[in-house]
């Protein structure tokens, strides 16, 4: 079950059309040989046709590899205001518990691979850029009293990677402006100087757009996506399905003394209770007690 | 007539394994993926493959294609890691090379936005990023190495060591 299927299906139909238009009007070409397409349908029905095919899929979505590099300037612009921590030994470990949901996950891998950062902040919160770039600040790792609460809250992360949350709600409209800005040069090897300012610019909507969801969230319906892959995840990878509850119950007695972060950004947390306690009721997950090494690596790491 | 309708039956079993047999390729659409001993998250990695790579699929179990990668080595990639679609060069970034592999009709067909290209120009538009990007560098270097994770899962009775799928 995978959400990325909505967008995909709306701007597929668009992107034919425009496809279909293009070749109708011989203007979309072959880098390799410069011919108009139109002529390749002409002269072979079945070839003209897989360029469609061709020119349609690749274009009904950033690729794994773009939203990679999305993901990397939406970090930057992260890091302009918060800074990593300084403790190196708590973040291998951090990375660690999230490279165990990751690695179970329904997307064990991304283009360069998750990354997970702790973030020097008091405030409770988390975030997933695109691409698998995932935050968590140390006011969020102060609520987790376990490893299998926090292998919760990271694998909800990696289930926002993996829906795709920061990009499904702009990437359709600017993945139409750049096909529009670049017309038939979109196959060229290199950017014009002109295009490359056109596209820095994209970018920079894209991350505005992307860097909102941090102060934001992205509302119920994918926090609670994310919540039940998060439970399904870290009991793949062999945590307590009951990490991410536990957690959540955490947060609800902290909520009445805090504001903010997490606290602002996140819906109801009876909601997610409820999401999450369905999930575990309906996937049979038995819950586990968690194994005295992670509780001891735990306490050396975090609390230490 | 028993033995023709013998050999339809045996035709009508192997059917759909001749159908991939066929030669169904895949691309690798990653900069690096592990190709794992069996379909599930946690099994040994046998072999990597790298971005353009061209995998022939042998057969499909659940989220998983059991594949031959380049070499001969058979094993199993997780669906999200290759595309029937052509993968497009990357300009300036390490996983470029491998396209090569690829036609350059598909590779041009591929399409292309966001690449290291041009993100040099939106980090010359933003000057007050550099620091941040050296940050992301820095996070992007940090990777979890395999071995270290395997010893992680264990001595926290995770991944193979618990119950996953």
């Amino acid at each position: 079950m995978r959400a990325r299927t909505t967008w995909a299906l709306g701007f597929a139909g668009a992107a034919l059309a425009a496809g279909l238009v293009a070749i109708g009007c011989q203007t979309l070409k072959t880098a390799a040989e410069g011919k108009p397409i139109g002529n390749a349908i002409a002269k072979d029905l079945a070839t003209g046709a897989k360029a469609v095919k061709q020119y349609r899929d690749a274009n009904q979505g950033f690729t794994d590899s773009e939203e990679h590099y999305i993901g990397r300037s939406v970090s930057a612009n992260l890091f302009a205001s918060y800074s990593p921590v300084a403790s190196e030994a708590l973040g291998a470990y951090v990375s660690r518990v999230g490279a165990a949901v990751a690695q179970a996950s329904d997307r064990p891998e991304t283009f360069g691979g998750y990354r997970f950062q702790v973030l020097d902040a008091d405030e409770v919160n988390a975030f997933a850029a695109p691409g698998g770039f995932i935050f968590v600040t140390r006011g969020m790792l102060a609520l987790c009293e376990d490893e299998d609460m926090l292998a919760g809250v990271l694998a909800h992360e990696v289930g926002h990677v993996i829906a795709r949350h920061g990009l499904a709600a702009i990437e359709s409209e600017q993945k139409k402006k750049i096909i529009f800005m670049l017309g038939e040069d979109m196959v060229k090897d290199h950017f014009t100087p002109e295009e490359l300012k056109a596209l820095s610019k994209s970018l920079g909507d894209v991350v505005g757009g992307v860097k909102n969801l941090y102060n934001n969230g992205y509302g119920t319906g994918p926090e609670a996506e994310a919540d039940r892959y998060a439970v399904t995840y870290a009991a793949r990878a062999g945590y307590d399905p009951e990490g991410l509850h536990r957690f959540l119950l955490g947060m609800k007695k902290a909520a009445n003394t805090a504001k903010g972060g997490m606290f602002a950004s996140h819906p109801d947390v009876d909601d997610r209770l409820e999401t999450v306690r369905e999930t575990i009721s309906e996937t049979r997950l038995r819950p586990l007690a968690p194994a005295t090494a992670r509780a001891e690596r735990f306490r050396a790491a975090v609390k230490g | 007539m028993r033995r023709l309708l013998k050999t339809l039956i045996v035709l009508a079993a192997l059917a759909p394994a001749a159908a991939l047999a066929a030669g169904t390729f895949m691309t690798v659409k990653l900069r690096e993926a592990s190709v794992r001993s069996g379909p599930k998250h946690f099994k040994p990695v046998v072999a990597t493959v790298r971005y353009g790579e061209q995998v022939e699929i042998v057969s499909r179990q659940k989220d998983w294609y059991e594949v031959l990668a380049s070499g001969g080595v058979k094993g199993y990639l997780h669906e999200t890691v290759v595309t029937d679609r052509p993968v497009a060069k990357i300009q300036g970034d390490s996983a470029g090379t491998g396209a090569d592999r690829v036609s350059k009709d598909e590779i041009a067909l591929a399409g292309k936005g966001f690449n290291p290209q041009v993100e040099g120009q939106y980090r010359q538009d933003n000057p007050d990023l550099a620091e941040a990007f050296r940050k992301v560098d820095a996070m992007e270097r940090r990777e979890v190495g395999r071995e270290e994770l395997e010893r992680f899962l264990s001595e926290g009775k995770l991944g193979d060591a618990g119950r996953a799928e």
